[in-house]
Order: structure tokens, then sequence, then C-alpha cells
């Protein structure tokens, strides 16, 4: 083992770094955006009235949670495109990693509205709260307070899915590294250096969802 | 309508196509249990370590340690995959086959994931346990054996199914260095019928097959172990 280092060539493409690291980040936002309602709607749909709805929520969760989601990355690209909507690479990354968030909150959320106590929506209603006012400060604000760390969880698992948005031809780190270790030769400088930026995204991602954490439930904490 | 009419119907897959993906299937299984098992040897031993005291006080073992699971738990398993295929042999010199550097990053990876819940499964495990065991004149296996692991199983098993699920639905990821295995099938199945969508759908199900029962059965593990509780 006697490799020599030579980071010259990854200092003089750091905007590509930099660029990247923005396209995962977007990626991984959005698609924890997207994902979030979908696992409300999702949660709700689980304990509806309607047996269609709970049904179908049931069935959509076991398929994404039960197939990869590179299968299901092709899936919605390809399908998108059978069906004849033209959806760029960068929308159906987000849609199948947004999709595959959704599953995986629909079950989280699901867990935090069962642990909400029949007696506080009551005491909501008794309040002289409406329906949308009782849903959203007595559901699902302290629903999510409950399950907060399985899905800052989810968002850090979200960054490291976004990774197979390189597979389709979208630019995001992954893309930029296996790009650059093409161009320069210098694969594990260009590695090193990528694997350092996800390990500061994924726990940047820790530490701000505790900082978010403090801030909206901060009844948990006197 | 014959069988192979009602595949070709709801698939426009040809029976040989469906062959290829069926084997592509048993590589995935066959891929899954090797790593899986090797993965949670070395993750039981990493998590045994990492849950010593004496690890904890030698700071540049536990560093070192840490670099490992942070890694590990930290970046995309896809770039794992590429770096151990394309930046390890640039190191070592060592040219490693697609077939080794598939099953030791999907080990690796399984080993990052399990040696936390190992870890903190015995972490959980009060002091006291173990000063109970040696007064009953136990020796340090002998207490680990029939005093810790029975209460630190019941902790690890959940999310330990968990890991092994996603690392079954991982493997999908060996297949863009070339892994021929079920994802790999049905790429180049799409690649040559110029019908991406039946392969692929098929694979899902395949996939889904696979994960299904496991996932059930997780389930049961939890529903069982809450009510003992």
């Amino acid at each position: 083992m006697n490799y020599v280092f030579h980071f010259q060539s990854i200092w003089n493409n750091a905007e590509l770094f930099l660029s990247g690291t923005l396209v995962t980040l977007q990626l991984a936002v959005l698609a924890m955006l997207f994902g979030t309602v979908l696992g409300i709607v999702g949660a709700v749909a689980r304990n509806s009235h309607w047996r269609i709805a709970r049904g179908f929520s049931a069935a959509a969760v076991e398929a994404i949670r039960n197939t990869p989601l590179l299968v299901q990355l092709y899936l919605w690209y390809f399908g998108l495109g059978v069906l004849g909507i033209d959806v760029p690479p960068y929308w159906s990354v987000v849609i199948a990693l947004g999709v595959n968030n959704g599953g995986y909150l629909t079950e989280i959320i699901r867990a935090g509205i069962e642990a909400i106590k029949i007696q506080q929506i009551k005491a909501g209603v008794s309040l002289g709260m409406s329906g949308f006012q009782v849903f959203r400060y007595i559901i699902i604000m302290p629903a999510f307070g409950i399950v907060f760390p399985a899905v800052s969880n989810q968002f850090v698992i979200s960054i490291l899915m976004s990774a197979l948005a390189m597979i389709i031809g979208v630019k995001d780190l992954t893309y930029q590294a296996v790009y650059l270790q093409a161009h320069t030769f210098r694969s594990i400088e260009t590695y090193i250096v990528v694997i350092v930026l996800y390990i500061i995204l994924s726990k940047a991602i820790v530490l701000f969802s505790e900082f978010l954490d403090r801030r909206l439930f901060k009844y948990k904490y006197v | 309508m014959e069988l192979t009419d009602l595949t070709r119907w709801l698939f426009h897959l040809s029976p040989y196509d469906i062959l290829l993906l069926l084997k592509g299937a048993l590589t995935t299984i066959a891929l899954s249990v090797g790593a899986i098992g090797i993965g949670s040897i070395l993750g039981a031993v990493v998590g045994w370590i990492r849950s010593l005291r004496l690890v904890k006080r030698i700071r540049p073992l536990w560093w070192l340690t840490s670099i490992y699971v942070d890694t590990m738990r930290g970046t995309p398993l896809l770039l794992q995959v590429y770096f151990v295929y394309y930046a390890v042999p640039v190191l070592t010199g060592i040219n490693t086959s697609v077939f080794f550097a598939g099953i030791a990053t999907l080990a690796l990876f399984q080993g990052g994931y399990v040696s936390e819940a190992v870890r903190s499964g015995l972490e959980a495990i009060e002091r006291t346990q173990w000063w109970a065991g040696e007064s009953l004149g136990m020796s340090y296996l002998q207490t680990m054996r029939y005093i810790i692991l029975p209460q630190a199983m019941r902790i690890i098993i959940p999310p330990f199914i968990g890991i092994c699920l996603g690392v079954i639905k991982d493997t999908s990821l060996v297949s863009t260095i070339g892994f021929i295995e079920l994802s790999f099938r049905a790429k180049s199945i799409g690649a040559r019928t110029l019908d991406t969508l039946p392969p692929w759908l098929f694979a899902a199900g395949l996939y889904f097959i696979i994960c299904y029962p496991i996932s059930r059965f997780s389930q049961q593990i939890e529903a069982r172990l809450r009510k003992k509780q």
C-alpha cells in the first residue's frame, strides 16, 4: 500500500461537489415533504370508515415496503412514460422517493395517531373546536411530537436513498463522484470526500431535527 | 387460453425471460443469505465490542469502531458499492470480482446496522444483572448465555429483522456494478425487448413474494414480544 494521495483535482472540481450536494439535499427535502403529505393522507385513510380507503392504504404500504426502491424508481420512470406522461428524471426521482417515504411515514404517523387517546379528542370537541382544528391541534401535531425521532430518521434515510437518483441520470452527489472518478482517475480521493460530505449531511439533519424537535414540541422538555 | 399465452398477455414476457427472472430471484436469495449471514456475525462482534465498558474508556478504540459504524450508517449503500468495487482495488492493488465486492459491501452494510442494534440491546441490560451472575459464581460466558442474552435478544430481534429486510431489498443495488441478480435480469430483459415495464413489474412481484412473508413474520414477533412485557 504505497498510494500517494492527490487532492488537487478534487479541489479544482469543488463546484461539482457543491452542486451535487445541493441536488441531493433538494431531492431529499422535496421527497420528504411529498412523503409527509402522503403519509398523513395514508394514515388517515388507514383509520377511515371506508373499507376501500383502508384496504387501498394497507395494500399500497405493503407494496412500497416490500419492494426495493430501485425497482420502484424504474417503475415510476418507465411506467409514467408508458402512460404517456413525460416526466423528467429529476421529478420521477422525487415522485418515487416521495411515494417510498410516504409508505414508511404512513406507518410511523399511524403509530403516532393511535397513541392519541380518545379523551383528548373529546376534550377538544367540548372546547368548541371545529373538526379541522381538532385534527390539526389535537391529532396531527401531538402525533408528530410522539413519533418525531422516527420521522427524522426517515429524513436521513431519504438523503441516503436519494443516491439512487444517479442511476437514471440525475446529477446528485453520487453521480458527481462517479463522474469525477472516471475523469480524474482519483477514485479514492473522490470517494473519501463524498463519503465525508454524506456523513456531514446526515449528521446535520440529525442536529437540525433535534433543534426542530425542541422548537416545535417544547412541551416535551418541560 | 394456455398458461403461456396468459403470461404473455399479462407481462409481455416469454417463458424464457420468466425463467431468467426466476433464476435471478434465486441469486438474490442466495446473495441475501450470504450477506446477512456474514454481516450478522460481523455486526454481533462489533456491537459486543462497542458495548464493553473498557472500549468506551479507551477513546481511540471507540473512535475506530465509530468510524466504521458511522460510515456504514451515514453514507448511501450505492456509494459504498462503488467504493468497494472501484476504489478499493486502486488502494490495495487487489482486483476484486463483482461477486466478492457485492457480498462484501452488503455484509459490511448489514454489520454496521446490526452492530448498533446489538449494542443498544446489550446496553439496555442493567449492570446489576451482570453482578447477579457473578455472585452466583457464573463465568462471563455463562452470565452472557443464561442471563444477558435472553433479555437482550428481546430488544435486538425486532430491529434485526427490519435490517435483514432492508438488506434483501438493497441487494438490488449491486446490479449497478454488474452483479447478475434479479434487478440485473430485469434491466437486461428490458433493454433487449425494448419493453421495459413488464420485466420490472415481474421483478417487483418476485421481490414482494420474497419480502412479504418476512415482514409479516416480524410483525407477529413484535406483537408476541409486546404481549410478553
